[in-house]
C-alpha cells in the first residue's frame, strides 16, 4: 500500500534518528490498521458485532486458541473473531511502534505513537464493553474512534516515513499562505470526520429510533458532500498555486480522488442497501433492481464506502499535521 | 495511591459506561389515527398488560395457549442480535427487519422514510401479495416466497442467502407481530371506542380477540382448496400467446376489467383515477388539505399516495412471472384499491381464469417479459 501522501517535505524531521526499520514498522502497523478497519466494517455489515457472547475469551477459549473448526464454521464468528485477532495484533503492534518511537528523540513521534496505543486500547475496551452490555451507544463511539486510530497512525507513519525524504529546495511558502493550506486542511479533515460520525449513526440505528433521524443523517451527508466537493473544486481552481503547493500536490490529487471514489461508492452503497430512491424509482430512473440481503454486493460496497471515507479523513489528517510542522 | 486512583477511574468510568445501557426496545402502543391525550393511563395499562400477558415481550415473546405458532422458531427470531453460548443464532427479525418494519411491527422502524411505499405495517394482518382470496391471510409459502424474492422497485430486500430454517423463523415471528397487532386493534376497539368496563375478562379477550385471530390465520392452511389459488398457465405456442394477448389487449379496455382507470390506455400509470391510497393510508387523508394536515399529527408516517403500476417499466413488487401477475389479477392487491377480478367463494369473479390468463400475458407484453411460449405447466395445483 502506498502512502497517502509520501511526497510532503517536513523539514523538522529531516534529520532526526528514526530507522528504517522502525519506518517498515509504522506502515505494517499502517497495513494492519487498515485490515482491521476493513474487517470492523464488515462485521457491521454483516450484523456479527455480538456474535461471540463473551469476552475476552471467545466462546471460553483464550485469544489465538479457538479451535480453526469453531472459526470457520460460521461465516459471522469466522468475521468477528478475526476482527479480535487484529485488534490484538494491531495493539502490540501498536505498542512496539510506541516503544520504538520512544528510544528516539522525537517528541510529536513519540506522543502520536502513544496517543495511538491509547485509541486502540480504547478501542478494544469499548468493543469488550459493547459485546458484554449489549448497548448500541457503545459500538457506535466505537466506529466513531477507529477511525481517529488509523488517521493517527496513518499520520506517523507518513511524517516517519519523510525523515528519508531530501528537503525541498524550494522557496518556503509564505506564513498567510501556509495558514490558508492549513484552515482549508482542517476544514475537509472536519467534514470527512462528520462522514464518519453521520455513518457511524446510520450504521447502528437503534430499532426504536424515530424515523425522521436517520433522513435527517442522510440528508446532512448529502450536504457535507455537496460542501466537500465545493471545497475541492475551489481548491482546484481558486486556490493561489503556492496555496496548492503547500497542500501537497500529491495530497490534493489524493484527496480528490478519493472523494470522488467515496461519493460513487456512496450512492452504490446506498443502492445495494435500500434500492433507488423512490423518485427515481416513479420516472426519471427506471432500473429493476432487488435488494439482496447480506449479499456479496451490499457487503463490499457497503464496507468499502465506509473504507474510503477512513481513508479519506486520514489524507486530510495527514495535511493538517504536515502543514503544523510546516509552521 | 497513584494506582489506587487509576484503579477507582477505571471503575467509575466502566460503571458510567455499563448504566448508560440503552433500555431494552418495547412494543409500542397503537395509537395510530387517534389522538394520545384521549387514551387514559388506566387504559394503556389495561391494553398493555393484557398483550404483555399473551404474548410476552420483544425481548422474551410468549404465544398464548390455543395459538398454533411455534415458540422455539419465535424466540429465536425475537431478542437482541447475536449467538447463545451454544452458538445458535438468535435475534433475527432484528437483525434483518427491524430497522425498517420497527421492533413492534408497525412499519415505522427508524428507516420507513426511505422508502416508497413504505415498509409494511403488519398489525393490520394485511399482506399485499398473497394467493389467498380476498380478506384471508396469507398462506406460510406467500410469506416465505416474499422474504426469498423480496419485492422488486422497493426497499424490501431478498433474503434468498438466508438458510430456510432462518427464513422459517422471521415467517413465525412476522406471523406473531400480526397476530399481536390484530389482538391490539381488538382491545382498542374494546376499551377505547365501546367504553368496556375495566379490568378486561382476559377469558373472554382470549377467546373473542386473541384466538379469533389465530383462527384466522388457520383458515388457509387448514382448507386450501376453499381458500388459496393456484395458478395454472395455458400451454401455448408462440401463436397461441399472442392471440392471447390480443385478447388480453381488448380486456384491458372492456367495462368489466376497468384497467385503464387507473393505469391509463396504454398502461403507463397514468390513468384518470391517480389520487389513490392504500388501507394504511387512507385513514390519514381528509376531505381538505387543512384536515389531512391536522390528521398527520396522529400518525407516525406521512401521508403517501399510491400510484398504479407503469407496466412499460417492468417492475411487478409481486413478482414478475405469469403465476405471479394472474394471482394480482384474480386476487387484487390486498388493502389497496386493486380489485380482484376473479371468483371466490361465493361470489362471481368479473373475469374468468381464462380471460385473467389473457389480461396476464398482454401485461407481460407491455412490460416486454412475455414468455416465447409456455410449454408445460409449473404448478402442480388444480385451475381454480
Amino acid at each position: 500500500m502506498k502512502a497517502p501522501d509520501s511526497s510532503i517535505n517536513v523539514q523538522k524531521t529531516f534529520s532526526l534518528p528514526v530507522t528504517n526499520w522502525t519506518c517498515r514498522l509504522v506502515w505494517t502497523l499502517w497495513g494492519v490498521a487498515l485490515v482491521l478497519m476493513a474487517l470492523g466494517h464488515t462485521v457491521t455489515t454483516y450484523g456479527a458485532g455480538m456474535v461471540i457472547p463473551d469476552w475476552p475469551t471467545t466462546y471460553g477459549h483464550l485469544p489465538f486458541l479457538l479451535p480453526p473448526k469453531e472459526w470457520f464454521e460460521h461465516w459471522d464468528i469466522f468475521l468477528a473473531y478475526s476482527h479480535r485477532l487484529v485488534a490484538i495484533i494491531s495493539g502490540l503492534l501498536s505498542l512496539v511502534v510506541a516503544a520504538a518511537f520512544w528510544r528516539t528523540r522525537q517528541n510529536l513521534h513519540k506522543w502520536l505513537a502513544t496517543a495511538a496505543v491509547f485509541l486502540v486500547c480504547l478501542q478494544v475496551a469499548l468493543g469488550g464493553l459493547r459485546v458484554l452490555t449489549g448497548d448500541l451507544l457503545l459500538v457506535t463511539i466505537h466506529a466513531c474512534t477507529g477511525p481517529v486510530y488509523f488517521g493517527l497512525v496513518t499520520v506517523l507513519a507518513v511524517i516517519a516515513g519523510s525523515h528519508r525524504k531530501r528537503p525541498s529546495l524550494d522557496e518556503p511558502s509564505p506564513v498567510k499562505t501556509r495558514k490558508r493550506a492549513s484552515v482549508v486542511s482542517i476544514f475537509v479533515a472536519s467534514l470527512a470526520y462528520l462522514q464518519l460520525v453521520l455513518i457511524a449513526q446510520l450504521r447502528h440505528v437503534s430499532p426504536q429510533l424515530i424515523p425522521t433521524a436517520p433522513l435527517v443523517i442522510v440528508w446532512a451527508q448529502v450536504i457535507i458532500w455537496g460542501i466537500l466537493g465545493a471545497v475541492i473544486l475551489g481548491i482546484c481552481l481558486f486556490l493561489p498555486g503556492s496555496c496548492r503547493a503547500a497542500l501537497g500536490r500529491m495530497g490534493l490529487w489524493l484527496i480528490s480522488g478519493l472523494y470522488m471514489v467515496n461519493v460513487l461508492l456512496g450512492i452504490l452503497a446506498w443502492i445495494v442497501n435500500f434500492n433507488l430512491p423512490p423518485r427515481f424509482a416513479h420516472g426519471v430512473l427506471t432500473v429493476e433492481y432487488t435488494v439482496v440481503q447480506a449479499g456479496a454486493a451490499q457487503a463490499v460496497l457497503t464496507t468499502a464506502f465506509v473504507l474510503v471515507t477512513s481513508l479519506l479523513f486520514a489524507t486530510s489528517l495527514v495535511l493538517v499535521v504536515s502543514n503544523w510542522l510546516r509552521e | 495511591m497513584g494506582r489506587h486512583l487509576s484503579l477507582s477511574v477505571i471503575v467509575a468510568v466502566l460503571g458510567i459506561l455499563t448504566c448508560s445501557c440503552s433500555p431494552s426496545p418495547q412494543f409500542r402502543l397503537n395509537t395510530e389515527g387517534r389522538d394520545p391525550a384521549t387514551i387514559s393511563p388506566a387504559q394503556r395499562e389495561a391494553i398493555s398488560s393484557l398483550l404483555t400477558d399473551f404474548f410476552g415481550t420483544p425481548d422474551q415473546p410468549t404465544v398464548p395457549r390455543g395459538v398454533t405458532l411455534s415458540l422455539d422458531d419465535i424466540t429465536k427470531a425475537a431478542g437482541p442480535v447475536g449467538r447463545d453460548l451454544r452458538k445458535v443464532e438468535r435475534g433475527l427479525y432484528r437483525k434483518y427487519c427491524a430497522a425498517c418494519h420497527g421492533i413492534t411491527g408497525d412499519g415505522a422502524g427508524p428507516f420507513a422514510l426511505f422508502f416508497d411505499p413504505y415498509p409494511r405495517d403488519f398489525r393490520k394482518g394485511v399482506f399485499k401479495y398473497t394467493s389467498t382470496v380476498l380478506g384471508a391471510k396469507p398462506t406460510t409459502e406467500d410469506l416465505e416466497k416474499i422474504l426469498r424474492n423480496g419485492m422488486p422497485g422497493t426497499g424490501m430486500p431478498s433474503y434468498k442467502l438466508l438458510p430456510d430454517r432462518d427464513i422459517r423463523r422471521l415467517v413465525e415471528y412476522v406471523k406473531y407481530l400480526s397476530m399481536r397487532g390484530e389482538t391490539e386493534l381488538y382491545l382498542l376497539r374494546l376499551v377505547l371506542d365501546e367504553n368496556e368496563l375495566l379490568p378486561l375478562n382476559k377469558q373472554s379477550v382470549l377467546e373473542d380477540g386473541v384466538l379469533a385471530v389465530a383462527e384466522s390465520w388457520q383458515l388457509p392452511q387448514s382448507d386450501p382448496d376453499a381458500w388459496v389459488v393456484k395458478p395454472r398457465p395455458p400451454i401455448l405456442t408462440t401463436d397461441g400467446l399472442k392471440a392471447a394477448v390480443e385478447r388480453g389487449r381488448e380486456l384491458y379496455r372492456d367495462r368489466r376489467a376497468k384497467c385503464a382507470t387507473c393505469h391509463g390506455p396504454e398502461g403507463r400509470g397514468d390513468g384518470e383515477q391517480w389520487d389513490l391510497y392504500d388501507d394504511w393510508n387512507t385513514p390519514k387523508k381528509g376531505v381538505t388539505e387543512q384536515q389531512t394536515r391536522d390528521l398527520a399529527r396522529r400518525f407516525t408516517l406521512p401521508i403517501q399516495r399510491l400510484r398504479p403500476r407503469n407496466f412499460h417499466q417492468g417492475i411487478f413488487h409481486g413478482g414478475d412471472a405469469p403465476e405471479d401477475i394472474y394471482l394480482r389479477i384474480y386476487l387484487g392487491i390486498k388493502g389497496t384499491p386493486m380489485p380482484a377480478a376473479g371468483p371466490a367463494p361465493g361470489v362471481p369473479g368479473v373475469l374468468t381464469p381464462d380471460e385473467i390468463w389473457d389480461l396476464t400475458f398482454y401485461v407481460l407484453s407491455l412490460a416486454g417479459k412475455l414468455p416465447q411460449e409456455i410449454t408445460k405447466n409449473p404448478s402442480d395445483g388444480a385451475s381454480p
